[in-house]
């Protein structure tokens, strides 16, 4: 009887280690999460940029993109797309957050307020192929917390920093390091 | 002691623990429950303040419970009033800081209820300068700022916190120097009907002799005729079609025919469903959306002709169903109640000149302005003017009139300056006043900065 009812429970040790081998195997560390959610955020927004602003404003000249883009019937900038979408996840509460930061913001709110942001911002301007990734907490909570380079990649982009009384930098190139995207997934 | 030595301590307790409960549970249950209410409330929740449930689900809400309660009535409003400090912004960790100062993702942090003592302008109980938690380093950012006090950000036509549609720099910018008076000086006029009309091309209005009303309780010819000759019978809507009360199909036991706040109200939304929800999202029907009896007029906080203390708001307050006249409706309704400075003196303003020589034909449809064209703003969508029946959305602050009303006619600053005089206001925008703001001074040195700025990009440019 011993030796029968041990098939079972071998077999059941054997069958959660497997999916417990399997689990750990599904598991994702939180850069690769970070590099991946980035890597839909950017190519959205390139995908916007390209085909919608690009497209209808510069080649067909049918609609301009606008910062007040409400009142002036006219399409969001990517920038502030990439915003909206920020807001929207936000409201979701997963515990995934991103902000588009800058060493030199037009609006004063975006610049980097924590250590890490401030740290991370000098890092992707310093070595702009290279990534930033850091741990935080903020309100006693843990998070990671990943920085990505957002560069200039259009003239309209350059155009309106440079143009902008707000804007306390007006020597941005094409490919220069303009801000950064700061992403962080809070850490259970 | 004699009469506690009689009596007995304990039953004399008791009895009068019973006549306590008694007394407060009549106020609780049936009465205005105002012995329980912690503090006066605001005057844009007077009105519901014996509806406990409408803001506490139950007696300790989680913040989160309470935050919903806000947003369920108020959400629709700052969608449309374009946040600018919406809850979704401040949600980000990055903010923990400022949120440790100020929590902006909770209505209650700005908006306590009950606290008569504390609560300001809009309802907000914090001290005006609670800009400061965020924006310290404004004057850094912008110089011209530097001389301004915290407690001045919030002076009317600079800044609000949550809308500031006709407030902000490049609207200034766009409209700066246009004229007191516009050269087409004109309201939208609402087109319903003609939208109607050209959606049913082959609707007939139905004769007199077509009525269905002639069993319903009052029916008289008076009525009949009224309404053979207003747009309800233009447009098909038969006596039934107001007065049947629907469940009559399916319950054999209820009336035939609607009445009461049925009649006067749920019927109306069977057409007019976004006018209805207008008008219980405001201040004159929201007793309505509460599950509660219509407002009446001596409940009013405002100054209001004691002889019209006995009415209640519901639609037929100001559209008589059986010959709806909105041009009464837009003034007369309002003036019938309405005892403040600010309306008593419409009459003598060039707005209500110019609405006299509108209802008598002598100028063109939207020249005229009475108390809706600007309290209930008519509202552009697609090809339909409609009017927005929630007449407190652009009460205040009251810049959140200026575009869907004030720029219509006039110039932007004149606009910001006109809502800004207090006085000017009671007086119902008649006489003098100083026509000027001084946002615009501001953005005249903006302007001026910047063209200052592209000359000498341009001198850079050309020396090397």
């Amino acid at each position: 009887m011993k030796a029968k009812s041990l098939i079972p429970s071998i077999s059941s040790l054997a069958l959660l280690t497997v999916l417990g081998a399997h689990t750990a195997v599904a598991e994702i560390s939180p850069q690769r999460m970070a590099d991946a959610i980035y890597a839909v955020i950017e190519s959205d927004r390139a995908v916007y940029t390209k085909n919608v602003v690009n497209r209808l404003q510069n080649e067909e000249e049918v609609i301009d993109a606008h910062e007040y883009w409400e009142d002036e019937q006219a399409l969001p900038l990517p920038a502030q797309m990439l915003r909206m979408g920020a807001e929207e996840v936000a409201e979701k509460d997963l515990g995934i957050t991103y902000a588009l930061l800058s060493t030199w913001p037009i609006n004063k709110q975006n610049e980097a307020v924590t250590e890490i942001e401030k740290k991370g911002m000098e890092f992707i301007v310093a070595n702009p192929t290279q990534r930033f990734y850091s741990e935080e907490v903020l309100a006693g909570e843990r998070y990671f917390t990943a920085i990505y380079q957002d560069i200039a990649v259009s003239d309209a982009c350059v155009k309106c920093h440079n143009d902008h009384l707000d804007s306390p930098r007006d020597d941005f190139k094409i490919g220069d390091v303009m801000g950064g995207v700061v992403l962080r997934i809070k850490l259970d | 002691m004699r009469f506690f030595q009689r009596v007995g301590f304990l039953q004399y307790g008791a009895a009068v623990t019973l006549l306590l409960s008694a007394f407060l549970g009549y106020n609780l249950f049936v009465g205005g429950k105002d012995l329980f209410l912690p503090g006066s409330s605001t005057k844009g929740h007077h009105q519901i303040e014996a509806q406990c449930d409408v803001c506490h689900a139950t007696p300790f809400d989680t913040d989160d419970a309470m935050q919903q309660a806000c947003l369920s009535c108020h959400s629709d409003a700052l969608q449309k009033a374009r946040d600018t400090h919406p809850m979704k912004k401040f949600t980000d960790p990055r903010n923990a800081d400022l949120l440790a100062s100020l929590d902006a993702t909770q209505c209650v942090t700005c908006h306590i209820e009950h606290s008569p003592e504390v609560t300001g302008q809009f309802g907000v109980t914090l001290p005006p300068d609670f800009c400061y938690y965020c924006h310290q380093q404004i004057a850094e950012e912008r110089p011209s700022h530097e001389e301004f006090e915290f407690n001045t950000c919030g002076n009317a036509g600079c800044h609000n916190f949550h809308d500031n549609k006709a407030l902000y720099e490049s609207f200034l910018a766009k409209h700066i120097d246009k004229p007191a008076l516009l050269s087409e000086a004109r309201l939208r006029v609402p087109n319903a009907f003609a939208v109607w009309q050209q959606r049913n091309p082959d609707a007939a209005p139905l004769p007199a002799t077509a009525h269905d009303g002639s069993e319903i309780p009052g029916t008289e010819p008076a009525l009949i005729s009224a309404w053979q000759s207003s747009l309800h019978a233009q447009v098909g809507a038969n006596c039934s079609s107001c007065h049947a009360n629907p469940l009559a199909r399916t319950d054999s036991t209820a009336s035939s025919w609607r009445s009461g706040h049925d009649l006067s109200v749920a019927s109306c939304t069977d057409c007019h469903t976004a006018q209805v929800d207008g008008f219980k999202q405001g201040l004159h029907g929201m007793r309505l959306a509460s599950e509660l009896p219509p407002l009446k007029v001596s409940d009013a906080r405002l100054p209001m002709h004691t002889d019209a203390a006995h009415k209640s708001l519901t639609c037929s307050s100001c559209h008589d169903p059986h010959q709806p006249d909105l041009q009464f409706a837009a003034t007369e309704a309002c003036l019938g109640c309405h005892a403040d400075e600010h309306s008593l003196n419409y009459t003598k303003s060039a707005h209500s000149t110019l609405w006299r020589q509108e209802v008598a034909g002598q100028v063109d449809a939207g020249v005229g302005v009475s108390c809706a064209s600007c309290h209930m703003p008519r509202i552009k969508k697609g090809k339909l003017v409609s009017v927005e029946h929630n007449q407190s959305l652009t009460l205040e602050p009251n810049s959140k009139m200026i575009r869907p009303v004030c720029l219509e006619c006039h110039g932007l600053e004149y606009s910001i300056a006109a809502l800004s005089d207090r006085n000017l206001i009671r007086r119902n925008f008649s006489g003098a006043f100083d026509a000027t703001h001084p946002s615009f001074a501001l953005v005249r040195e903006r302007i001026a900065a910047k063209k200052a700025q592209k000359q000498r990009a341009r001198a850079t440019k050309s020396n090397q």
